[in-house]
């Protein structure tokens, strides 16, 4: 099975750690996707999410400085993007409505992000 | 007349007579000889015309009955008056002839018109008289011509009127009995039916061939074209037609039920009871339906005779039909009605039979019902009538005594319990006049070995005389009972030692002197008292006296209830006469009551709960001891008992608690989970539930983990529960809080790893060689571990201050403490996520510094102010001026290796992820920098007021 892919995806990156993020651009960017943000917090990420319908994909940080990224992620949903959460804590803390969301642990590996939210290959 | 003539005369009047003596030796038809005789002496008279007429004494008229010379229609038809003015009656009355030589000339009498249209002149009458001067009627002759009769005429006709008499008399006579004997013949046929049909009536042939011979001998008995019998239905009421001959099967279709109330001619019948005659239907005024019956059978005469009950009621009909019009003499009614008397006995006799039949069947039904077998039995001990239950017993039908096949089946003994002879068996007795009531116990074995309990009871049966003429038997099945019985004793016996081994008193005492009538030895042991003791005199008082003073009244009380029927439980103390010791007794007292549910005795449990008080009391002196809220309780949860901590937390009594009461106190939301709990735990054996329960000091609801464990008995059976509520509210909120903890700490550790991850990546690609990654990536681990050193301590409620973290930052560089200046207010409180790229930021700067600018050279200042002001949308910023002065900068400044790493962290990390407003420069004698953060308002404790 041909792998998936990220390729000339717009992928948002909701991310409160600025290395983190860096670090998560730097290697989507390595991978052929092009970074939307990254954003820090819950209000950015949603301001940005209206602003631009044409995301592809997203990776959000659950956990943004204490505020939980959900109403962000609902948003997306909506819109049927496919995302990935990134977070430290257990699967418990993220509410059951996103049983079916992927979760990646932190750190990340972008082996993982890209089976979670990359295109499947054409054909 | 000449003498010649006269002898001639004579001569042929003696041929007329010797004539006539021949014709009437020759003929016995009255009629012709009558005919013949007129005609002669007509001849010897040398007249046209002679007559016979016949006195018919009923209408007083004379019957034409022969005579010559007339036209046709007077012999056989013509009648004349035999009035004062008939000269017929005149020759009758005075027994002579009498003459009229012309009619026209005659004063006496009038004639009848016949004998003038015949032109009749001169008559003479000559009456004729039967042996014994009978008168029977006139000769009469007749001439056209006037003429006169002489004496010799006279003399001729006399004589011949006498020898007319006897013979008319005999062949009268010998017609009579002709006739006698034709009516004879037919009554000897008509009896010979009735005979017949008598016979075979009482015989035993089924009742429609007997309808049908009656149908038939009615028939014949009444010479009729047809003939039918109905019959009473008595359900109905109506009549059947039960057999018919000579109908139209429509007729017998239409004839089949007769009611009472209906118009046909025959349901007339019926309702008067009378015979129906009905000569000529066509002038009967009945139904259409009913005549056009009668027509499609061709029938137009008919008689209905009601069969009638010996009691008068109605219960049949037999009716018979002509297709000619006919209506019978009362007398030929005789034999047919003897017939209607038979075919009434005989209905009458079948609807007795038929009630017998039902009786019998009924009481056959009821015989078989009952549970008993019964039969009554003749002088030889057979069975006459007997019920399937009795054949159960004896198949025979015979009773034992005379059935040599049963003896051995059936056993008896008497009061002494020797075995009986059969002929001392009750059926025997009975057969020898005496009444065995009610019964006797036997033992009957079938045929297959079975053995059955029953009781046997006979009566002898006399007739009028007083003469023993058999006997009534009656068999009870009493094996159930008896074996019941039995067992009942069986299971008394047990009782009693059950009672001699209890521990427990058992006693009984009767309901009205409330004295024992039993008492076990458990007794003894418990009061201390011997049961003679305690069983003399009163002994009822005698035990309330052994009853402490305060628990009397109650006990008293309690006998008292179980009299009046109800089952009672009651707790008493006694002191022991022996050694004054008080033991705790618990009684269990129930009525024991009669068939008609009056209480005869009182029976009673008592326990000896001393020992089980005591351990309870124990029990209950260290549950009030301990600070949790214990309780004890029944089946699902009803409390029976709590100790006062209960009350005093929750606020609630214990009598408000006890049941279900301290559900109360519960939570309402929790209260479904608590009930639930409670229903799981009789299988589980335990319960368990964390519930909230109300304080009732400040009402606030607090969390306690109520348990309990099930206390078993020996068998395994749950005597009761026992429970504890623990207020584990504090341990709640702490286990909570550490949750939260755990996740954030997670979620700094991951995040940790994923920045030292970063920094060391791009400290390896800033590196030259290993010696400097090294020190470089452990420099930088050392300050991530202080600001997680600095975090790790607190609590949620504690903050890092910036005054700590710039102090944490600078002691770390060692020996610069002199040149650096820090002022600003202190407490100011910094959001943990933003603490450590904060942090990060500040040791870039000072590690810079003390490489490169103000602590590197000894002349060098560093001086970083903070102040606290009011930023747009109320928020306060922190606002940071790092300013570093008297350095002597190189006029080319060295590239610093790794040195993008800091401004980059300043210039874009810190507005990226804190919002913050920050500015790098490079002036003259030393870097300046300045960063603005937005702290959230809670952040800004009092502490900074006065700093």
């Amino acid at each position: 099975m041909p792998d998936r892919s990220l390729k000339n995806c717009r992928v948002l990156v909701v991310e409160d750690e600025y290395i983190l993020a860096q670090e998560l651009e730097i290697e989507l960017q390595d991978a052929g996707a092009i970074v939307v943000g990254p954003v820090a917090d819950l209000a950015d990420a949603v301001a940005l999410i209206q602003a631009d319908d044409g995301i592809d994909a997203a990776i959000l940080d659950a956990n943004l400085g204490g505020n939980m990224v959900f109403p962000a992620a609902e948003l997306l949903i909506e819109r049927e993007v496919p995302i990935v959460f990134t977070t430290g804590y257990d699967a418990s803390a993220i509410p059951s409505r996103f049983s079916k969301v992927a979760r990646c642990d932190k750190p990340v590996s972008m082996k993982k992000i890209i089976e979670a939210i990359g295109r499947p290959p054409k054909g | 007349m000449s003498d010649m003539s006269d002898c001639h005369t004579f001569l042929d009047r003696q041929r007329v007579l010797s004539e006539f003596g021949d014709f009437v030796l020759d003929h016995d038809d009255l009629d012709e000889i009558l005919n013949e005789g007129c005609r002669l002496v007509a001849a010897a008279l040398g007249a046209d015309l002679a007559k016979v007429i016949e006195i018919e004494r009923q209408s007083d008229t004379g019957f034409i009955r022969a005579g010559v010379g007339w036209n046709p229609g007077v012999v056989g038809h013509e009648r004349i008056s035999l009035n004062e003015r008939s000269s017929e009656a005149y020759a009758i009355e005075k027994t002579e002839p009498v003459i009229t030589n012309d009619i026209a000339q005659e004063k006496r009498f009038e004639f009848p018109s016949f004998l003038t249209d015949h032109g009749v002149v001169a008559v003479v009458n000559v009456p004729i008289f039967l042996p014994g001067r009978i008168p029977y009627g006139i000769l009469q002759v007749d001439a056209r011509r006037p003429r006169e009769f002489d004496q010799e005429d006279i003399e001729f006709l006399k004589t011949y009127s006498m020898v007319l008499g006897p013979v008319i008399d005999r062949i009268q006579i010998a017609k009579e009995r002709r006739a006698t004997d034709a009516l004879r013949a037919t009554d000897l046929a008509a009896l010979e039916v009735l005979q017949r049909v008598s016979t075979e009536l009482v015989g035993e042939r089924e009742p429609q061939t007997l309808f049908d011979r009656i149908v038939e001998a009615a028939a014949s008995l009444m010479g009729s074209d047809a003939a039918s019998i109905h019959v009473l239905d008595p359900a109905t009421n109506r009549l059947k037609l039960v057999a018919w001959r000579g109908f139209h099967p429509d007729s017998a279709r239409f004839w089949e039920w007769m009611r009472f109330d209906t118009r046909s001619s025959c349901s007339r019948t019926l309702g008067t009871g009378e015979r129906m005659i009905v000569p000529d239907v066509d002038r009967l005024d009945g139904r259409q339906e009913d005549l056009e019956a009668y027509r499609r059978s061709n029938l137009l005469s008919v008689q209905s005779t009601p069969l009638k009950a010996f009691s008068g009621q109605v219960v049949g009909m037999l009716s018979t039909h002509w297709r000619k019009r006919r209506e019978l003499a009362l007398d030929e009614y005789r034999h047919f009605d003897v017939l209607v008397r038979l075919s009434a006995d005989l209905i009458e006799r079948l609807h007795a039979t038929e009630r017998l039949r039902e009786s019998e069947s009924t009481l056959a039904a009821a015989l078989e019902s009952v549970p008993v077998g019964v039969a009554v039995i003749d002088l030889s001990g057979a069975a006459v009538v007997s019920n399937a239950e009795y054949r159960r017993f004896l198949p025979t039908g015979i009773i034992p005594s005379q059935d040599s096949s049963a003896p051995a089946r059936w056993q008896a003994w008497d009061s002494e319990g020797r075995p009986l002879k059969p002929s001392n068996f009750p059926g025997a007795r009975a057969l020898r006049g005496e009444t065995v009531m009610p019964g006797l116990e036997m033992l009957h074995t079938d045929a297959a070995g079975h053995e059955t309990w029953t009781t046997v009871a006979t009566v002898p049966i006399r007739d009028e005389q007083g003469h023993v003429t058999g006997a009534a038997a009656a068999i009870a099945d009493v094996d159930a009972a008896k074996r019941s019985v039995e067992a009942l004793r069986t299971s008394e016996e047990r009782l009693r030692e059950f009672g001699q081994a209890s521990q427990d008193v058992l006693w009984i005492r009767d309901a009205e002197q409330l004295q024992w009538q039993y008492l076990t030895p458990a007794f003894e042991a418990i009061y201390g008292l011997s049961r003679e003791e305690a069983q003399s005199g009163d002994n009822f008082r005698n035990w309330l006296d052994l009853i402490v003073p305060e628990d009397r009244t109650r006990a008293s009380e309690a006998i008292k209830r179980v009299h009046q029927g109800e089952h009672v439980t009651f707790d008493y103390r006694i002191r022991r006469p022996k050694d004054g010791a008080i033991r705790w007794l618990r009684d269990t007292d129930f009525p024991i009551a009669d068939m008609d549910g009056k209480v005869r005795l009182i029976g009673g449990v008592g326990h000896d709960m001393t020992e089980l008080r005591e351990t309870e009391r124990r029990l209950e002196v260290l549950m009030e001891g301990i600070p949790q809220l214990v309780w004890r309780a029944l089946g699902e949860g009803d409390w029976t008992w709590s100790n006062p901590q209960w009350s005093e937390y929750t606020g609630i009594g214990f009598e408000d608690s006890k049941g279900r009461g301290w559900l109360d106190a519960f939570h309402p939301d929790d209260r479904a989970t608590v009930r639930s709990a409670w229903s799981a735990a009789r299988a589980n054996g335990q319960f368990e539930v964390e519930a909230r329960i109300r304080r009732g000091r400040d009402s606030e609801y607090r969390w306690f983990q109520t348990r309990a464990s099930a206390v078993r008995d020996e068998a395994g059976l749950i005597v009761e529960w026992l429970g504890t509520s623990t207020d584990v509210h504090d341990m709640r909120e702490m286990q909570e809080r550490q949750h939260v903890l755990v996740d954030e700490l997670q979620h700094r550790t991951r995040n940790l790893m994923g920045v030292v991850r970063s920094v060391s990546d791009k400290t390896a690609r800033n590196s030259s060689d290993l010696p400097e990654f090294r020190r470089r990536f452990r420099d930088q681990l050392d300050a991530l571990s202080r600001v997680q050193g600095l975090l790790s301590r607190l609590n949620d409620h504690d903050r890092v201050t910036f005054d700590e973290l710039i102090h944490a930052e600078l002691a770390a560089m060692d020996g610069a403490a002199d040149r650096v200046i820090l002022d600003g207010p202190k407490g100011v409180r910094l959001r943990s996520s933003t603490v450590q790229t904060l942090a990060m930021a500040l040791h870039e700067l000072a590690t810079n510094a003390v490489k490169y600018g103000a602590l590197s050279q000894p002349q060098g200042r560093l001086k970083v102010d903070w102040t606290l002001a009011g930023g747009t949308g109320g928020s306060p910023w922190l606002h940071i001026d790092w300013r570093e002065s008297g350095v002597v900068v190189p006029a080319v400044r060295p590239v610093r290796p790794g040195g993008g790493q800091g401004r980059e962290l300043i210039e874009r990390a810190l507005p990226y992820q804190l919002k913050a407003k920050t500015n790098f420069t490079f002036e003259a004698d030393g870097v300046h920098c300045t960063i603005a953060i937005p702290i959230s308002a809670s952040m800004t404790s009092s502490e900074v007021a006065h700093a």
